[in-house]
């Protein structure tokens, strides 16, 4: 656009008024316009050029813009936040005191080092922001595949959008607006011990609509979605499935379900009963959660079952919804999900409400304990197909007590069928048969479980520190014993399955005189579940232990060596109580025995009966009494032996605790232990 | 412009390739009204122990023709639901009542007044709408039949 080449046309046509002059005047006075309308044309034109360099690409700021704020971080020291620290994952680890990232994935990083550097991870994601290339996960550009970082960093540095327009990430858009969230809850699908994998419990995060909605969809739980962290195995059970869970060679994974298909899973198939824990979340803090959940969907974090696991990650999650909250810093060493829940539970305004919804088993049970003992029976009958549905009538003139045994009944096939792998052909046939039935009679109110006045919570806390006082083969005798994890037969069973204990790593040091207090036992696992058989559901129960021990059997001190005991077996229990307090059990008592200290063989293999009662008086009392025979193989000498214990607990996590107790093994005497102690659950 | 014109061709592109994913195959097989397999055995071998590895779900995995990154496209909606909850389900529709009956009829959009119609008339012929793993085909045939719930066969 060059103005002098116009003026001088302009004047050259100005200079001759002759007839050229008047064309050209008319032909000036035209140009005169157009040549005003040209030059508008040609300014929008070159505006549009600018602005169209300006476009996605080059809307980047430029290479000072960005320093600025690189700079800025690091003034503001972004990088040792607490959000950084939780949206990277961080954790110093406790015994190397080192900083490194959980996260096991290189994509999760955009720097070199960003796995143990903060700083340099926070630079380089800042850069990163502003690359267009869709290079990362699910095909994203790093501004889309880390939006909670980028959502993050936007308003801590302050930036203004103009300078940094928000990038258009239609797939997180996609997904989050089909996600709804705007409740959060915690779910549990509490434990159920003849699972060995369900033994923690589990926890995931069930996110709802706004309760308030005009679409009643909005207001069916069953239709929300469900996040998910578990690990990625492909062993169903057996030794393989612990050994890779406990040494992280599994992959752990964020998955995304509707609920539905989760209370299928473990209301029905495992018989778990599920408990929700509905947190106040504002709507910023669910937005918060939902992009680091986007975040973390394809980042590999390896799966460890002790401690991070599905609870952890889950608090993890939750901390990134709270910055600062640091709920996952009080988890070092382990993480039970119960505990997690605990922690979660017991914040101060977190927990709005508490929601339970009954497994399978436990519905079944309602229906029985409805029905009396006798006529229970015949839900047996009928699920067993011994009785016809159309004879029901007869033998239960009652239509509502009808009703409860043909819903038992298909209850109960549905439970024996996944307990006993019955062909899908016969368990359809079934309880189609049974509902037909039931379909025939009216409604009636429906029946409903209680929600029991206890929720895991209310239990005792799972680790354990005891102190015991008393006498052992006439000597006096301490014994301090503690253990992480998790419930004995006789620790408060409020909050916590009947029945069902479990004890992992529990160490005990004893003393015997006045000398020095030495190593007595280690029990990696000892785990026992005593379920009363009643006719219905035919409990089975079981009980497997491994010790590693000073010999229990020897009177003297000096001359107990060490050696190990593995023992379980299959067993039987009886309810003594209508309402389940006392319990009566027996169990085939398998045991193998490696001690140093035996005269010829070390090893001993052998077999017995173990029986006792278990006695829940109140909720402040419990008591115990078992005795047991064994008889070895290859004449190893023969065992037996008596235990009495009483407990009494005054608070939730104190007990006080009385013990007597007889072992006898042929050739070496009979050895007495009584103690009085103190247990303490913290 | 030109810019933009490739931008608007490649979203384009982009939703035809995900609305693809919608028809046909859903990675349980087509929509169950066509009388294909069902997602139970699916469920019950990812989930045995409690730890479910179903990449179905996953946020991390595009999609099995019924999801996208683990959200039910609506065309499935109801048809995944009947499937996945069909064991409580037929529960629900003998007994005309519960939690899982009444969610169907949310999800098919079945009006207030309606409900009661639709729970008595899904446990009058509750025989016939799970006789076999096609639930959501027989309950469609119910529906049709129906005069007053005819209106809602279009949903399943």
């Amino acid at each position: 656009m060059s103005q002098p080449a116009l003026t001088s046309f302009h004047h050259s046509a100005m200079a001759d008024p002759a007839t050229p002059a008047k064309r050209a005047g008319w032909t000036t006075h035209a140009w005169g316009r157009y040549m005003v309308l040209f030059k508008l044309i040609g300014l929008t034109l070159w505006l549009t050029a600018e602005v169209h360099a300006a476009s996605p690409e080059a809307t980047q700021p430029s290479a000072d813009v960005l320093h600025q704020w690189q700079q800025k971080a690091t003034e503001l020291g972004l990088a040792r936040t607490p959000m950084w620290r939780t949206l990277l994952h961080y954790r110093t680890h406790p015994i190397t005191r080192q900083l490194r990232s959980l996260a096991d994935d290189p994509g999760f990083f955009l720097a070199p080092d960003g796995a143990s550097n903060p700083e340099a991870e926070l630079q380089a994601t800042l850069e990163a922001m502003f690359d267009t290339r869709p290079v990362h996960a699910m095909e994203q550009t790093a501004a889309c595949r880390f939006v909670a970082r980028q959502q993050w960093l936007r308003s801590a540095l302050q930036i203004d959008h103009e300078l940094w327009p928000e990038p258009d990430c239609p797939r997180f858009e996609q997904w989050r607006s089909a996600m709804r969230a705007r409740k959060v809850s915690l779910i549990f699908p509490s434990a159920y011990l003849n699972s060995p994998a369900s033994m923690y419990g589990h926890t995931f995060l069930r996110l709802d609509p706004a309760p308030a909605s005009d679409s009643d969809e909005a207001s069916a739980p069953l239709l929300s979605y469900a996040i998910n962290y578990a690990a990625n195995a492909h062993e169903s059970e057996g030794i393989a499935y612990a050994l890779k869970g406990l040494m992280g060679l599994y992959p752990g994974q964020f998955t995304n379900a509707p609920y539905y298909l989760r209370i299928r899973e473990y209301n029905d198939l495992e018989n778990r009963d599920i408990w929700e824990y509905e947190l106040n979340f504002t709507p910023e803090e669910v937005e918060r959660l939902l992009a680091h959940t986007w975040e973390l969907g394809p980042t590999r974090f390896n799966y460890f079952f002790i401690d991070e696991n599905c609870s952890y990650h889950l608090l993890a999650l939750l901390d990134a919804a709270r910055p600062g909250w640091g709920l996952a810093d009080r988890f070092t060493w382990w993480a039970i999900p119960v505990d997690t829940i605990r922690a979660v539970a017991e914040t101060p305004g977190l927990l709005r409400a508490v929601h339970y919804r009954p497994a399978n088993s436990t519905e079944l049970k309602a229906r029985a304990q409805a029905l009396g003992p006798q006529d229970a029976m015949l839900a047996r009958q009928l699920a067993n197909g011994e009785l016809d549905p159309s004879g029901l009538a007869q033998l239960l003139p009652d239509a509502r007590r009808q009703t409860l045994a043909l819903e038992a009944a298909e209850r109960l096939v549905a439970f024996d069928a996944v307990r006993e792998g019955w062909a899908e052909s016969l368990v359809h046939e079934r309880r189609l048969a049974l509902l037909q039935a039931r379909a025939k009679l009216p409604s009636g109110d429906p029946i409903v479980v209680p929600q029991p006045p206890d929720d895991p919570t209310q239990g005792h806390a799972t680790a354990r520190i005891d102190l015991m006082t008393g006498q052992r083969a006439g000597r006096p005798w301490l014994t301090l014993s503690a253990r992480p994890a998790y419930h004995d037969l006789l620790d408060p069973t409020r909050g916590y399955q009947a029945g069902a204990a479990i004890n992992f790593f529990q160490l005990s040091l004893s003393r015997a005189d006045d000398g020095a207090l030495r190593f007595e036992r280690l029990t990696p696992v000892d785990i026992t579940s005593l379920s009363p058989r009643e006719p219905l559901l035919k409990a089975r129960s079981w009980h497997v232990a491994m010790h590693i021990r000073r010999d229990p059997f020897e009177r003297r001190d000096a001359d107990r060596h060490v050696g190990a005991e593995l023992r379980g077996g299959p067993g039987l229990a009886w309810d003594l109580d209508p309402q389940g307090r006392a319990l009566a059990y027996t169990f085939v008592d398998n045991q193998a025995q490696w001690d140093r200290g035996r005269s010829d063989k070390p090893w001993a293999l052998g077999s017995g009966l173990a029986g006792g009662l278990l006695w829940s008086a109140s909720p402040r009392w419990s008591a115990q009494v078992e005795g047991y025979a064994r008889a070895y193989l290859a004449s190893q000498p023969e065992e037996w032996g008596w235990t009495t214990q009483l407990r009494w607990h005054p608070h939730r996590d104190w007990s006080v605790q009385g013990l007597i107790q007889g072992m006898h093994r042929d050739g070496q005497g009979h050895v007495r232990t009584w103690g009085l102690g103190l247990m303490r659950h913290w | 412009m030109k810019k933009f014109v490739i931008a608007a061709l490649a979203t384009v592109a982009a939703t035809s390739a995900m609305a693809q994913n919608n028809v046909g195959s859903c990675g349980w097989g087509s929509k169950v009204f066509q009388g294909q397999r069902g997602v139970a055995p699916q469920v019950l071998a990812a989930t045995t122990n409690g730890t479910s590895g179903n990449q179905t779900f996953g946020i991390t995995f595009g999609t099995s023709g019924c999801t996208q990154d683990g959200v039910v496209t609506s065309s499935w909606k109801t048809a995944m639901y009947i499937d996945g909850s069909r064991v409580a389900l037929a529960r629900d529709a003998a007994a005309g009542q519960g939690e899982s009956l009444d969610t169907l009829a949310a999800v098919m959009g079945v009006k207030d007044a309606d409900r009661a119609v639709f729970a008595s008339t899904v446990k009058r012929n509750c025989g016939t709408v799970f006789a076999d793993e096609h639930i959501a085909a027989n309950l469609k045939s119910v529906l049709t039949a129906s005069p007053e719930l005819s209106q809602y066969a279009a949903a399943i």
